[in-house]
């Protein structure tokens, strides 16, 4: 059930959600666009799923941590045909399902509905847990920011998967070395996040989180080991729109007029 | 308690018990038993409660074992936001309700814990008073597709059992016609001996509700005994401020069952209790020991 082209869908996915958060008023798009890629590939070429029955029992879930890049999945969503894209028109209108952080609620595919930074994760290791006592073979991702790695629970629920050996469960880091109010490492320093993350017991890759061809070999890998995954990709927060990128200021802002109109050419160019 | 959950664990192989650390000597039969139902996710509330989340996602039926205010405002972002917002059968026992644990210190103390879970949607609260109610609420919590939160008395469980079963979850303890006293959990016991010295002492007849659910109220419940009495006084070891009185008072008044009604809740006043002492010290200092219950109704009826 995969698109084609993952490369097709990033490109479709960044004019979808320009296009949601110019209407909708809203902001994350900074960090929307740097989570875009890693999304295309889970859909486009990792992931088993079933459109038709989203509820599908050996479908590999997907926990977006970051929910307030939720249109990222809405998006992605659409475009892979869980719904119409006419829907994602409604992101952040009145009465809508499609808020500005992702919910399971009236939208299928939706594994878990975040927004509070450090939730993901934990939940992820709990149906991981699952898949290994109850012998399924299906995968868990988890797709996490990496300022979101200040929150204490990712770093409980990281020594809980080890410990149980949770290699069925791969979480990727998007690392676009931008938070809340300026750069991670002048906020709470994560680095050296690799190190880190093998401390705890992780089998740890480092990619670039916008090169496709990195993302599947490392997603791809079916390699058999007694560890979590944890993948960090490196980014760019506002990748794709040359103003955009690695300006914390995108974190708030919408793309309005001119922005968006210059937004859109250069996704189109891509 | 655990004899229920035991129980449930032999005919259901989607049933898990998680602790955060905590049961030593309680639960050393279960694991023996049933190992891989039972997880002790160390001391990490937070993770706990997502790990329970992302287990009933899948379809398990969870139940989590911790002390007061730790599988509660430890993770009540995760309790609120997994467990409520995603309406999972999650069902956690906070062992240790009000001052069980006084000695231990005020950060033991579970006081505020009724306000702040039934402020969330889709969870109910319980708050077992026999160990009879105990074994019924997790037959019961685990027949329901949604979260739960039951309360339990460290120490005082009352052993002896209720007169009548009112309702589902209302026990009458005593059955009197002048005043009624509602109450819940362990505290009950306090209850109990005020009712005997108000009949002794003041020859009132009192009749003792006992609530083992606290949420969702049961309205009926509360019509029958609000017609029958004048005088109504809710007892509880957790502070006034959106404890069991005011989710009496609320689902009263709703039903616009206050008019001519002599209402009175006790319970500990907004403030910690930063002085250390066991159980019974901690409630007569506070003034929720049978004495104490006394004294207000007999002022109350007083004035």
């Amino acid at each position: 059930m995969s698109a084609p082209n993952t490369k097709d869908l990033a490109k479709q996915i960044r004019l979808s959600v320009i296009q949601m958060v110019n209407s909708g008023g809203s902001s994350h798009i900074g960090s929307i666009l740097s989570v875009t890629d890693i999304i295309a590939v889970l859909y486009g070429s990792i992931m088993k799923y079933d459109q038709q029955n989203p509820d599908m029992e050996d479908r590999d879930r997907l926990i977006l941590s970051k929910g307030h890049a939720g249109a990222v999945v809405y998006a992605a969503l659409a475009r892979c045909g869980y719904f119409s894209t006419l829907r994602l028109s409604k992101h952040c209108k009145d009465g809508s399902f499609f808020g500005g952080h992702v919910s399971h609620k009236g939208i299928p595919g939706v594994e878990v509905s975040t927004g509070s930074l450090g939730h993901g994760l934990p939940i992820a290791v709990g149906m991981a847990y699952y898949a290994k006592i109850s012998q399924k073979n299906h995968r868990v991702f988890c797709v996490l920011g990496d300022g979101e790695m200040n929150e204490g629970s990712n770093w409980e629920a990281i020594m809980f998967a080890s410990h149980h050996n949770l290699s069925n469960l791969n979480f990727i880091i998007d690392k676009n070395n931008l938070q809340g109010c300026g750069s991670t490492e002048d906020i709470l320093s994560l680095e050296p996040l690799d190190e880190k993350l093998k401390a705890f017991g992780c089998k740890v890759e480092v990619i670039d989180g916008h090169c496709h061809k990195a993302l599947n070999s490392v997603l791809g890998s079916g390699e058999v080991n007694n560890k979590p995954n944890a993948i960090v990709a490196n980014t760019v927060k506002g990748k794709g729109v040359s103003f955009m990128e690695d300006h914390v200021a995108w974190h708030y802002k919408t793309p309005i007029d001119a922005e968006y109109d210059r937004a859109v050419q250069e996704i189109k160019e891509m | 308690m655990l004899k229920a959950i035991m129980e449930l664990a032999e005919k259901d192989d989607k049933l898990m018990l998680i602790t955060g650390d905590l049961g030593f000597g309680l639960f050393e039969e279960f694991q023996e038993r049933y190992p891989h139902k039972y997880i002790n996710t160390g001391i990490a509330e937070q993770n706990m409660i997502g790990v329970a989340t992302g287990l009933a996602l899948e379809g398990m039926t969870v139940f989590v074992y911790s002390i007061g205010n730790f599988p509660t405002f430890r993770c009540l972002d995760q309790i609120r936001n997994g467990l409520c917002y995603h309406d999972l059968n999650v069902n956690i026992i906070s062992m240790g309700a009000g001052f069980s644990y006084g000695v231990l210190g005020t950060t033991h103390h579970a006081t505020e814990d009724i306000s702040v879970i039934r402020a969330l949607p889709n969870i109910d609260v319980y708050s077992p008073i026999t160990e009879l109610d105990a074994y019924d609420v997790i037959n019961s919590v685990y027949e329901i597709d949604h979260p739960s939160y039951i309360r339990l008395d460290k120490s005082t469980i009352i052993h002896s059992e209720a007169v009548t079963k009112f309702s589902h979850m209302v026990s009458q303890f005593k059955v009197g016609k002048d005043i009624a006293l509602l109450s819940m959990g362990g505290i009950t016991q306090e209850v109990l001996n005020a009712a005997d010295i108000l009949s002794e002492v003041a020859n009132i007849s009192v009749s003792v509700y006992g609530f083992a659910m606290i949420k969702p109220m049961d309205p009926n419940a509360i019509t029958n005994i609000f017609k029958r009495y004048s005088t109504i006084v809710t007892i509880e070891e957790h502070v006034l401020s959106g404890g069991f009185g005011s989710s009496i008072l609320e689902c009263a008044s709703i039903q616009h069952l206050l008019k001519n009604k002599n209402f009175c809740s006790i319970g500990i006043d907004n403030i910690f209790s930063e002085n250390i002492g066991n159980q019974n010290y901690l409630r007569k200092l506070h003034l929720i020991d049978s004495q104490s219950i006394y004294n207000k109704v007999i002022q109350l009826i007083s004035e």
